[in-house]
């Protein structure tokens, strides 16, 4: 009898170990993501597509929703888009995303952000943030940037070879490189304090319209 | 005078505006014309519509067209000659102009027309000068936010028509850019409550610089690729003043 009780006893605490570790890793994915509203939001967007496994996740949008902390966005390794629209977060770390295409992380407070080996990435969004540094490295596909309304005082772009659209309106840029950029077209780069010289040799690149201070009918 | 008589007022002054620019019709005018045969203000406010257009003739109002206003205009009258061959064009059709004549005569006499801004002396717009107006008006023609900029003050000054948001969406203000054609933002508003925008100076050089202004419904927080939706409420010019009709 006694045996019989002991059995069950260990039956049972089997049993519920299991019931216990199963409904522990139904969401091992959240369990690095630090900030709740990111995590609330993630879990909407799972649900909604049905997705189980961060594998699966194929793109986070998380707009206006508080969000002061991306920790943990590392491990959704396969997304093609991120867009954090409009929260308060600092700093990001997104370089093991190596099938992003779009990165959306305008409206936040980040004041450095270092883009290097994301070979799918083509669009970038970070206006309206407080970076006073930018240094983009090895982008191949990188076609547009918008990075106006910051306090950029640099910005170092390095093997971006298709970039085309690049917005810096309304920064304090006095100098950008642009000979590694062959396929710039278009280049907004007015409200900065660049000197005439810089305007000059804007104005003499052919096939790039360049809006700047020194061609804008506004500048008293 | 209180909020109801104020609004009153208005309703009365913007009929008096459609009676003699011949867009009330029908039982409206008839309506509003025995209106008229009793109310004596409204007679006033009338023949205060009459005098006021009828010193549209001045040239230093006039924005002299590019080319492509000209050849845009050729081609519109030349494609309505053709199709009028085909058949008898609708109503909407004929009246394809009107829209713009609205916008035209309602950008116009606001530059002499204080009237509408006067309640907003709390508010700064005072005896400042005034730089640039717009005023953005609705596929049909209906006016849907009027706006004046002052430089020295940086400030714009809203006035809304009835505008509706659901409580996940904002406006946002745009600026066509006369010299590149660029789509940029001058600002998220929140709802049709805010009458005044502090302008940083990236955002008066957009004014500057602006052909037209936009208001689109987006998303709230605004767009997040900085272009706008396809939302679009109202557009407008954004007419630049004299220094002779800068006083408001």
């Amino acid at each position: 009898m006694f045996k019989f009780l002991f059995n069950r006893a260990i039956y049972i605490s089997v049993l519920a170990n299991l019931i216990l570790s199963s409904q522990t890793n139904a969401t091992p994915v959240l369990a690095g993501v630090a900030d709740t509203k990111f995590r609330q939001c993630i879990e909407k967007l799972m649900a909604k597509h049905q997705w189980q496994t961060a594998a699966q996740v194929e793109s986070i949008k998380c707009h206006n929703q508080e969000i002061t902390s991306a920790e943990g966005i590392q491990q959704f390794e396969n997304i093609k888009s991120l867009s954090l629209y409009k929260n308060t977060i600092k700093t990001i770390d997104i370089k093991n995303l190596k099938n992003l295409e779009t990165l959306n992380l305008a409206g936040n407070r980040l004041n450095r952000l270092i883009l290097s080996q994301l070979p799918k990435l083509q669009k970038v969004y970070i206006f309206k943030n407080q970076l006073t540094k930018l240094n983009f490295n090895n982008l191949p596909q990188l076609t547009q940037l918008k990075a106006n309304d910051n306090q950029l005082d640099s910005v170092n772009l390095a093997s971006t070879p298709l970039l085309t659209k690049l917005y810096l309106f309304n920064n304090q840029l006095e100098y950008l490189e642009i000979k590694n950029l062959p396929e710039l077209r278009y280049l907004d780069v007015r409200q900065n304090p660049m000197p005439d010289e810089f305007y000059d040799f804007l104005d003499d690149q052919s096939d790039l319209t360049a809006r700047h201070d020194g061609n804008m009918e506004d500048w008293d | 005078m209180s909020g109801s008589e104020n609004a009153n007022s208005l309703n009365n002054d913007s009929a008096a505006f459609e009676y003699v620019v011949g867009t009330l019709r029908g039982k409206a005018r008839t309506d509003f014309e025995a209106l008229m045969r009793q109310n004596e203000s409204l007679r006033f406010q009338v023949s205060e519509w009459e005098e006021r257009l009828m010193n549209l003739n001045t040239t230093e109002l006039t924005r002299t067209p590019t080319k492509d206003n000209w050849s845009a205009i050729e081609n519109r009258i030349n494609t309505t000659a053709q199709s009028s061959h085909q058949s008898k064009p609708g109503l909407l059709a004929r009246l394809f102009w009107l829209p713009w004549l609205l916008t035209g005569v309602m950008t116009v006499l606001l530059m002499f027309n204080s009237t509408l801004f006067q309640t907003d002396q709390e508010n700064g717009i005072g005896k400042l000068p005034i730089d640039y107006m717009a005023v953005m008006t609705t596929n049909d023609g209906k006016a849907a936010l009027s706006a004046v900029a002052s430089g020295d003050a940086r400030r714009m000054w809203l006035r809304w028509e009835d505008n509706r948001l659901e409580a996940d969406q904002d406006f946002q203000l745009w600026a066509v850019s006369r010299s590149d054609g660029e789509i940029r933002s001058i600002s998220v508003i929140a709802n049709s409550d805010t009458e005044v925008l502090e302008l940083s100076e990236a955002e008066w050089r957009l004014v500057k610089d602006a052909d037209s202004l936009l208001l689109t419904v987006e998303d709230e927080g605004g767009s997040p690729i900085d272009e706008p939706s396809d939302n679009l409420v109202a557009k407008g010019l954004c007419v630049r003043l004299t220094r002779t009709d800068r006083d408001v």
